[in-house]
């Protein structure tokens, strides 16, 4: 990113909008009532064994909540280099409350609670973490690396950095995902240009809540971009935002995304910082490294996570690109099915399972061509399974997205055990949920077979494991900057040919319900419409 | 969600000792503390206070540790805190001015 010309917001003074949020900031009206529950427990327990029944009793009821307190009190328990048949085995969970004790299982307990609907409320805000968890490891590292006195301070600096933006995510996320689909679009997205959106910037709220939270003058003098000087230390400064920058520029969801842009931003800090560009190059390993104890405690697994990242700044390329090109472009959608429809007349080479994918997208085609027809969402949802039926795909589900694009739950499937394919088909389009979630999320399409590194990689995902596939197809709905849901199709048994014609057309398959869904929409005139197809 | 509670940063002649995933800090003004790392979440207990049972630190106070330079912040970072994940947490789930402990 770049900063706009001219200095930033006078220090002291905070827009309406500005101070309307910094006060909603933890205002706390939205407990889960786990949390809800648990505060109460002081009230009406006077004493402490009281208390931990109703700790206990609460946290019981959580299956994942009770497995993670266990597993914690079964990690104290054991101590490392110990004899492990001595080891004492917690079973439940009031004896963990007595190992651990009652202040710290209440504390751990509420905070998974609050930090899963977190989670669930605002989808950006874990990767805005781990983006931060890695600037803030970037300038230790680039701190070390320059002869800097305060490793450790600017560990803290690189962490705060973002803070604005996180807690918008955190508190505004509807407001911030609009903010970051506009952002996308840009070329060279600029910071303060989120004031467009919220009416007012990350760095006003960011600085404001860290000086009333009482945090370190140092993080929020480092929030400011700096611009050449600084009214503190200038080396923090410039370490702060050189890690800010090079960690956007490579995991960043909006970013310029590409190495050439990611080289010359080292160039430049290299400059200032009187270091050499590979020096900068080099931190990467010690980052990375580094930053594994925290983003394990936040079950991150960095692989997945990283190659999310690059899909996801990939797919946001290609939006970018197509955006550019569709102001100037005059195709009607007539003129580009005529196209469409002369690809797809029949060819000797193609074999059966182009064949009949071929057969298929021609007629959804010509039925789109066929203005008199209606539009018959259903109609064309069930062709399109049919079609990957006779292509050979034992299963298959349409999954929509729920109404607040949060999950994509499957509605309709084909082959056996489709029922129960389909109420076990939930995904959540993130690439904190595994493989299948970063596609999802970055809108790529999927065709894999599950063998040699794929099945490595795959065969870590929940939804995978839990089918059981030889090989799948998973093929993102995406309308303009929405998910409104995926295709899936598996094999357990047939394995099929995957061709690159035979992919296009599943592809074009796929388009063809896109439009159906995007007729209707409008027809229909709301951008949920879909859900309720 | 319990108050968390303020640790200051231990002074230049107190000692340190890391016991497998617990630091215990000596100081001649507040005696012993340990510190552990829960879940990216932090915890001490004063050995010479009663009860001796873990409560959650302020985020406040981690940064000071971290502001400082000091071997406590290292030793949290290594053990794998997760400073922002507890201060969203904290200021999520904890009334109005009161978020998060003031220093």
């Amino acid at each position: 990113m770049t900063g706009p010309d001219g200095d930033t917001m006078p220090h002291n003074s905070l827009s309406p909008e500005a101070e309307a949020f910094v006060r909603a900031v933890g205002a706390a009206s939205n407990l889960p009532m786990f949390v809800q529950n648990v505060r109460a427990i002081g009230q009406v327990a006077s004493n402490l064994e009281a208390r931990v029944a109703l700790l206990e009793k609460a946290i019981v009821q959580d299956v994942s909540l009770t497995a993670k307190v266990l597993k914690i009190a079964n990690a104290m328990t054991g101590t490392p280099g110990g004899d492990p048949s001595n080891r004492q085995q917690i079973t439940s969970v009031k004896q963990a409350i007595m190992l651990l004790g009652y202040d710290r299982v209440h504390y751990l307990s509420s905070a998974t609670s609050v930090f899963r609907q977190i989670e669930q409320d605002s989808p950006a805000v874990k990767d805005l973490l781990v983006e931060s968890v890695l600037a803030a490891n970037h300038g230790l590292q680039l701190s070390l690396a320059a002869g800097w006195a305060k490793p450790e301070l600017a560990y803290l600096c690189g962490l705060f950095r973002r803070l604005g933006e996180v807690l918008v995510a955190c508190y505004r996320p509807q407001q911030y995902l609009e903010w970051l689909e506009r952002s996308r679009l840009e070329k060279t997205p600029r910071e303060g240009d989120e004031a467009a959106v919220l009416s007012f910037t990350f760095e006003e709220v960011g600085v404001a809540l860290a000086r009333r939270w009482g945090m370190p003058p140092d993080v929020a003098r480092t929030m400011r971009p700096y611009r050449g000087v600084s009214d503190g230390d200038p080396t923090l400064h410039m370490i702060t935002q050189c890690s800010a920058e090079v960690t956007r520029a490579q995991f960043g969801a909006v970013s310029s995304g590409n190495d050439e842009a990611l080289a010359a931003l080292r160039a430049d800090w290299a400059h200032r910082l009187s270091l050499s560009v590979q020096e900068i190059a080099d931190l990467q390993e010690a980052v990375m490294r580094e930053a594994g104890p925290t983003l394990r405690a936040m079950r991150v697994d960095v692989d997945t996570w990283v190659r999310g990242r690059r899909d996801l700044q990939a797919a946001a390329r290609v939006r970018r690109e197509q955006h550019t090109a569709g102001a100037g472009d005059s195709d009607t959608e007539a003129e580009s099915l005529a196209r469409l429809g002369e690809e797809l007349t029949s060819r000797e080479d193609d074999t059966v399972t182009e064949a009949r994918l071929r057969t298929a997208v021609r007629a959804l085609v010509e039925r789109r061509q066929d203005t008199a027809a209606p539009n018959d969402v259903g109609l064309v949802t069930q062709a399109t399974l049919r079609a990957a039926h006779e292509a050979g795909f034992e299963r298959g589900v349409l999954g929509i997205s729920s109404e607040d694009f949060k999950f994509v739950r499957g509605r309709v499937g084909f082959g056996q055990g489709s029922t129960e394919l389909v109420r076990n088909f939930v995904v959540r389009p993130s690439a904190t949920f595994g493989p299948v979630g970063a596609a999802l999320q970055s809108r790529t399409d999927l065709f894999v077979q599950l063998t040699g590194a794929d099945a490595k990689l795959y065969g870590r995902d929940r939804l995978v494991r839990e089918f059981n596939p030889s090989q799948f197809v998973l093929l993102p709905l995406g309308l303009e900057d929405r998910l409104l849901g995926c295709l899936y199709f598996d094999s357990i048994h047939e394995s099929i040919e995957a061709t690159d014609t035979a992919r296009r057309l599943m592809q074009h398959l796929r388009d063809q319900l896109v439009a159906a869904f995007a007729r209707h929409r409008n027809s229909a005139g709301g951008p949920t419409a879909a859900n309720g197809a | 969600m319990s108050e968390a509670v303020y640790v200051p940063v231990p002074s230049p002649t107190a000692t340190f000792e890391e016991h497998d995933a617990v630091l215990r800090v000596t100081s001649p003004q507040d005696g012993a503390l340990e510190l552990r790392v829960d879940e990216g979440f932090v915890f001490a207990r004063y050995l010479s206070r009663e009860p001796q049972h873990w409560i959650s630190v302020s985020p406040a106070s981690i940064s000071a540790f971290f502001a400082q330079n000091s071997p406590v912040g290292t030793f949290l970072r290594r053990q794998g805190v997760s400073l922002l994940q507890q201060l969203l947490v904290d200021c999520s789930s904890l009334p109005g001015d009161t978020t998060v402990s003031q220093v």
